[in-house]
């Protein structure tokens, strides 16, 4: 009945760039019709609009002739749908309706669209007075209950059909005004907005050409959505009899008369009301559809049903893990022959190709890598963090502090993240939750598998905020997460992680959303940390220089394997294989090399998926120059000079 | 579309090689009362009195922290803010004497490069679209094959080929996202380029090719670049001269080679000190560890907004006799009262705004404990 | 405070609203009184009509007047049956209130525990089922539905009374069919944001530290999801008392909505001025009321509020 409510549901945000693809309106089409409810819902609306524009033509009688010998018969072969109270055919009136209920829908999303959306791009666009009174305009429609204001406009004006337009129209103009410039708030924050403005562009040229194509996905969810509800409400004027008038049928109205002969006749009440609910769900079909195009919150990830992460609950069998599982239990954290994929429509995805790390306990090991190599994944995997759902772990082994990780039941594998490993995330903002106090989420981490009485939990959580170089902790554990900078969000993530004296604390990219100053403060006090516990630490990281002053042993990764691992001395200073001698040579630094050309990588990483064959890093390699070696198989790490590499052709560099 | 715009003279007497000069800028966010609500918002002073000149053909750098208003400082060079108080002055036209008419014209000559491209590009623009949107705005190569001849052109000169023309932004690389972005920048054959932290965004590998294909832009097309970043190595390998800012205004500013070789202002030297480079590995020499976070530009500290997290102050405090008890420890009584000067450094090729600029201290302190 | 500054602006909202439902009859093209008098009516009569709404005073007088009706059951009567219109609205509003408050509460409930299910196994069997139900509840009009269930359960199966108000038998049929779309909206919102806040790192951070599933769904992804959920409860109940008007006359109730319709179809200007009047004024107040529930739930918003 009401409008609102699915509207709320419908997006504010505008999709992000990779929600678009060119705007071609076939692929659009095709974008729908890949979802069930799209092919559904886009079906059932063409037959709607169909039956509303040959409805009348098709009528096999007269939707208007009384018949009093005829009235109120139940369906039969003359009248399939039966007759009225005044012996009209229902099937015929049901169809000629089609017109009047549908285009009263058109109608009031028209109006409502027309004067809604310039309105909210408006305020948007010049801030200030005018959106605050279109604001405060919308506002005093919204106190309204829509139907009420409806109905109030058609006691204004009248009941007929072109007042419910206006009327369920008017209704509708402060949703999408609202929506209009929500989106075209959040498309106007949008740099390459920005970007066409600096470009010397005019403000109509960027609306127009800019604001308008982004925002229409948005628009066009909104229409459709609301023309189901509008629908709904211009038929429920016509069974309070305020619609359109008799003796014209509309199907609200038909309902409305057969309200009185339901307990005799309820055929009379089913099949408008059928076709108005089944009209109803193709808008609302089509609309979902939609939205699940150019809404990104409400896209759901592809998932499998859970047989997949069967793999992931039985230990993967295989020697490696037999023969390491002696020399495994003095480290902190051992990882053999990891493979890691994603569950995507299309199957699995390896990320994680196979890989060995070791770490000992009290030092740091850092895992080097560009967006997409695979380390964050890495990362999560030994931190128990990946979702079966989304990732599946095919082979391998990890061990954290001597105990097998992999195919635990939920009980063990809470105890084992909450004795063994500590986590701190890139974004120390989304690693905490908003809404509770820091005091509650330290408590709760302290808490974690025993009982302590409330006052012992409080001195530990102040030791803990101590530790990590907070001031005035006491006052400090009422406060809520926002209230901090990012640096000392950072701090309080890391004394979550240590509640428990992890013996593996994993870091990912901890301080590249921090200022540079910052980022100093965070990694001392790691390093000051570890050398209190002794715990290990696994840095996931892109910067060298960081890796140079903080880790003791480093693993290149590329494209989900390790290309060349050993301790930092070794591997920085003389790197030997070409992916990370490029990525030393690349960084600009020092006076020295001014004004000089940079020694460039060519091409780009890889995506996952459309790996080359042979040494992944074959197309970008200089050393390779298109040998067959590289080209044959994928070469494995090997040890040369101190460390391991995977080159065919690592000796090359030692030379 | 619209014919070429018309610039307005230059202001005679204006006539030096500076094509960017910035007089005593300042901006400030803030201070006006809401609608309807009356209340006045508090005052940001983003950029407070600022000023520098970029020699044509150079490379000007602005290094700062998240905060330090360098953001800010390159919108007001474009013309995008226009400035609370001071002068911008383009090619030797003052942007104050510029209506928004006037100002779009000029974009013409200054351009902007944003971080990430990811997010400048429209994403419903093909490559080919998003270039000639550029032609069009300035009403230039109306004519259909010369606009195709300049778009080939610049799609040469940024290192992509006919091919890419066709694409959307998210079928393009990251790499290949920052050319289209700096081609569409250069199209229309601008003077300045204003490049915020041009390769921040990018992976590690592809950061060199952006940094070596816009030096050779800037040789070969005899560009101006204003660098916005955080960078401290990039500086050193871009630019010919730089300005450290902290909290709206420079703290330091000159020659690249005096202000990052010798820099004189504790905070450069505890930048400098962390800086990536990528030689030396000193495991067991940490680099300094500034202390606390860069305060809150709604509430600068009094006397140097620096001093409180200078190290230097701190050191100084020792032995000074006017000392100041402040929250954030003792520091010499002139940081925490009074603003500054300006210090030429002995060569007179850099300035520093500190008290003791001229201080020579040993190492600093690294261990000190940290505060919020 | 926030309580006061959110109160603050309230105000003027409800005055912008009182003021544009007095002005509703100077908005009805023509003259009312014509329009009410008919046709047929002479001067005279139209003239003492007119004088009656008082349309020759004032418009300050007469808003003055309007407002004073809320209280002062003498200062407006209905055209119809000649009894104060506060009289009329206080009798009818408890069965309003019933119907609506039930079918929120009953709404809120069904909806958050099926939302729950989704998230918890997206695209399994529950999943499937329940976003099937919940489409169908938004695109059921609820007139049908009722008419359906009273032939269901009414006529045919003889369980519950059809019509009217007299027993509390008689609220059971509306407030399930009032029930069912707050449940369907409640359930995808929940699902929606809770899926949504199930990336979120901090879940992850939860994990690490050693706590169950259910604690971690429960106690960090729930309350972070609600805070979505409660803002639209607050609009939900806004379209439930919409929904009255159709709900009340489905189910032959004597309530606010019923005579709302009534008073619309006999042209009694004071009953529509007055029910609209209240109905805004229960908007407004539960949107105030939500707002200061969805501060108490999100720290955030308290600070935000403090900075300006």
């Amino acid at each position: 009945m009401s409008i609102m409510p699915n509207v709320l549901s419908a997006p504010e945000r505008a999709a992000p760039v990779d929600a678009f693809a060119p705007q071609s309106r076939w692929l659009l089409l095709r974008r729908i019709l890949s979802q069930p409810k799209g092919v559904v819902g886009l079906t059932l609306v063409t037959l709607y609009l169909l039956l509303a524009i040959f409805g009348p033509m098709l009528a096999p009688q007269d939707a208007f002739r009384q018949n009093f010998a005829q009235t109120l018969r139940p369906p039969s072969a003359a009248h399939w749908f039966g007759t009225d109270q005044l012996g009209r055919d229902v099937f015929s009136r049901v169809l000629v309706g089609a017109r009047a209920t549908l285009g009263i829908g058109v109608g009031g999303v028209a109006v409502a669209f027309l004067v809604g959306v310039p309105l909210g791009v408006l305020a948007a666009w010049r801030r200030g007075w005018i959106e605050a009174a279109v604001m405060r305009a919308i506002d005093v429609m919204l106190s309204f209950p829509d139907i009420v204001f409806a109905l109030a406009v058609v006691a204004i004006l009248g009941a007929n059909m072109q007042n419910v337009i206006i009327a369920v129209g008017i209704v509708a103009i402060p949703v999408f005004a609202r929506t209009a410039r929500a989106v075209t708030l959040s498309i106007l924050a949008e740099p390459y907005i920005e970007g066409s403005i600096a470009l010397g562009a005019n403000p109509v040229r960027v609306i127009l050409r800019h604001v308008l194509p982004n925002i229409s996905g948005t628009l066009l969810t909104l229409s459709t959505l609301l023309f189901a509800s509008t629908l709904l409400s211009a038929s429920g004027l016509g069974f309070l009899g305020l619609g359109t008038q008799p003796p014209f049928p509309e199907w609200g109205t038909m309902l409305g008369e057969s309200r009185s002969y339901i307990r005799s006749h309820p055929y009379l009440a089913t099949f408008p009301g059928l076709f108005l609910a089944v009209s109803a769900l193709a808008f609302n079909l089509l609309g979902d559809a939609l939205r699940t195009i150019y809404d990104p919150t409400s896209r759901r990830v592809a998932r499998r049903p859970p047989i997949l992460s069967l793999l992931r609950r039985r230990p993967p069998p295989g020697e490696a893990q037999q023969q390491s599982a002696e020399k495994a239990t003095d480290l902190a954290v051992s990882v053999r022959g990891l493979r890691i994929a994603y569950r995507t429509g299309e199957g699995l995805l390896e990320v994680v190709r196979g890989v060995d790390l070791a770490i000992r306990p009290g030092r740091t090991l850092a895992v080097v890598g560009e967006s997409g190599s695979g380390k964050s994944t890495l990362l999560r995997a030994v931190g128990t963090l990946v979702n079966p759902q989304e990732v599946a772990i095919t082979a391998g082994a990890i061990r954290i502090g001597g105990e097998q990780a992999l195919g635990l039941g939920p009980a063990a594998l809470r105890d084992l993240r909450r004795r063994k490993v500590g986590i701190v995330f890139q974004d120390a903002a989304s690693a905490l939750n908003p809404v509770l106090t820091i005091g509650n989420q330290l408590a709760e981490a302290v808490t974690a598998g025993s009982r302590l009485d409330s006052e012992t939990v409080r001195q530990r959580c102040i030791a803990l905020l101590r530790d990590v170089n907070i001031a005035d902790p006491e006052r400090r554990l009422d406060m809520y997460p926002h209230q901090f900078s990012g640096g000392m969000k950072q701090r309080i993530v890391i004394a979550i992680a240590l509640a428990q004296n992890p013996e593996v604390l994993l870091a990912d990219e901890p301080t590249s959303a921090l200022d540079v100053t910052i980022q100093q403060q965070i990694l001392v006090l790691l390093t000051e940390i570890q050398k209190k516990r002794g715990m290990a630490i696994l840095l996931v990281t892109h910067d060298l220089n960081l890796v140079a002053r903080f880790a003791d042993d480093v693993a290149v990764m590329y494209a989900g394997r390790l290309v060349e691992s050993g301790d930092v001395a070794s591997v920085l200073e003389r790197p030997l294989h070409p992916y990370t001698q490029a990525l030393r040579a690349s960084a600009p630094g020092g006076s020295e090399g001014r004004g000089r050309h940079l020694r460039t990588i060519a091409g780009e990483p890889p995506l996952i998926g459309r790996l080359p064959s042979g040494c992944s890093f074959r197309p970008r390699c200089q050393r390779s120059a298109n040998r067959a070696e590289c080209a044959s198989s994928e070469p494995g790490l090997r040890a040369v000079a101190g460390r391991d590499v995977a080159c065919v052709f690592a000796e090359e560099a030692t030379r | 579309m619209n014919a070429p715009f018309p610039l307005p003279p230059r202001v005679p007497g204006t006539d030096t090689d500076d094509i960017v000069i910035v007089a005593n800028v300042s901006r400030h966010f803030g201070g006006r009362r809401r609608f309807l609500s009356g209340v006045a918002a508090p005052v940001v002073r983003a950029v407070d009195r600022v000023s520098f000149r970029v020699q044509r053909g150079t490379c000007f750098a602005i290094v700062g922290e998240s905060g330090s208003g360098k953001s800010s400082l390159a919108r007001l060079v474009v013309g995008l803010l226009r400035p609370t108080e001071g002068e911008v002055t383009i090619d030797g036209v003052p942007l104050s004497t510029l209506d928004s008419a006037g100002l779009r014209a000029m974009r013409r000559k200054v351009q902007l490069v944003l971080q990430d491209p990811r997010a400048s590009l429209d994403p419903r623009m093909t490559v080919f679209d998003t270039l000639c949107e550029a032609l069009t705005v300035h009403g230039l190569h109306r004519e259909r094959t010369e606009r195709l001849d300049r778009i080939k052109t610049v799609i040469g000169l940024v290192g992509l080929n006919l091919a890419h023309l066709g694409r959307y932004p998210h079928e393009l690389s990251g790499g290949q996202r920052q050319r289209v972005a700096i081609a569409r920048a250069i199209i229309c054959e601008p003077e300045v380029l204003v490049l915020d932290e041009p390769v921040s965004a990018l992976d590690v590998s592809v950061q060199a090719q952006i940094i070596n294909l816009l030096a050779d832009l800037q040789a070969k097309l005899a560009l101006t670049y204003v660098i916005i970043t955080h960078d401290l190595a990039l500086v050193e390998h871009m630019a010919d001269a730089v300005g450290v800012m902290y909290l709206g205004r420079f703290v330091e500013q000159g020659d690249v080679g005096e202000v990052c070789g010798a820099p004189r202002h504790p905070y450069t030297q505890s930048l400098m000190a962390i800086a990536g480079h990528s030689a030396p590995i000193s495991r067991d020499r940490p680099a300094p560890v500034l202390e606390g976070s860069i305060p809150s530009p709604l509430a600068i500290p009094p006397g140097c907004s620096f001093h409180t997290r200078c190290p230097l102050a701190r050191r100084l405090a020792i032995g000074a006799t006017t000392v100041v008890e402040t929250a954030d420890g003792r520091v010499p009584r002139p940081c925490a009262e009074n603003p500054p000067p300006s210090l030429p450094a002995p060569g007179g090729r850099s300035t520093a705004t500190c008290h003791f600029a001229d201080e020579r201290l040993p190492d600093f302190d690294h261990r000190s404990n940290i505060r919020n | 405070m926030f309580v006061l500054k959110r109160l603050g602006s309230a105000l003027p909202t409800l005055f912008a609203v009182s003021l544009l439902v007095f002005l509703f009859v100077d908005l009805i093209p023509g003259d009312p009184a014509q329009i009410l008098a008919g046709p047929t009516a002479s001067n005279e009569e139209i003239e003492s009509i007119r004088k009656f709404l008082g349309l020759n005073e004032p418009l300050l007088t007469r808003y003055g007047q309007f407002l004073r009706g809320i209280w002062d059951p003498s200062a407006a009567t209905s055209f119809r049956t000649h009894r104060p219109v506060v009289v009329e609205l206080s009798e009818r509003l408890p069965n309003t209130l019933i119907v609506s408050i039930g079918g929120l509460a009953l709404g809120l409930v069904v909806g958050t525990i099926a939302g729950i299910v989704c998230a918890m196994r997206p695209g399994g069997l529950a999943d499937a089922a329940i976003t099937v139900l919940t489409l169908a509840g938004i695109s059921m009009p609820i007139y049908w539905l009722g008419l359906l269930c009273i032939w269901l359960f009414a006529v045919n199966l003889g369980w519950l009374p059809a019509a009217g108000a007299s027993t509390p038998a008689h609220f059971v049929l509306p407030i399930l069919v009032i029930a069912t779309r707050p449940a369907a909206m409640f359930s995808r919102l929940v699902a929606t944001s809770l899926l949504e806040t199930m990336g979120k790192d901090y879940l992850d951070t939860a994990r690490a530290k050693g706590l169950s599933e259910t604690r971690v769904v429960l106690f960090h992804a729930l309350r972070n999801s609600l805070i979505a959920a409660v803002s639209v409860a607050g609009v939900q109940f806004g379209g439930m008392l919409g929904g009255s008007v159709v709900t009340e006359t489905v189910f032959g109730i004597p309530g606010v909505g019923r005579l709302l319709v009534d008073a619309v179809s006999r042209a009694d200007y004071p009953v529509i001025q007055y029910a609209i009047l209240m109905f805004a004024f229960f908007f407004v107040v539960i949107n105030l009321v939500t707002d200061l529930l969805t501060q108490w739930l999100d720290p955030r918003t308290r600070d935000q509020e403090r900075a300006i």
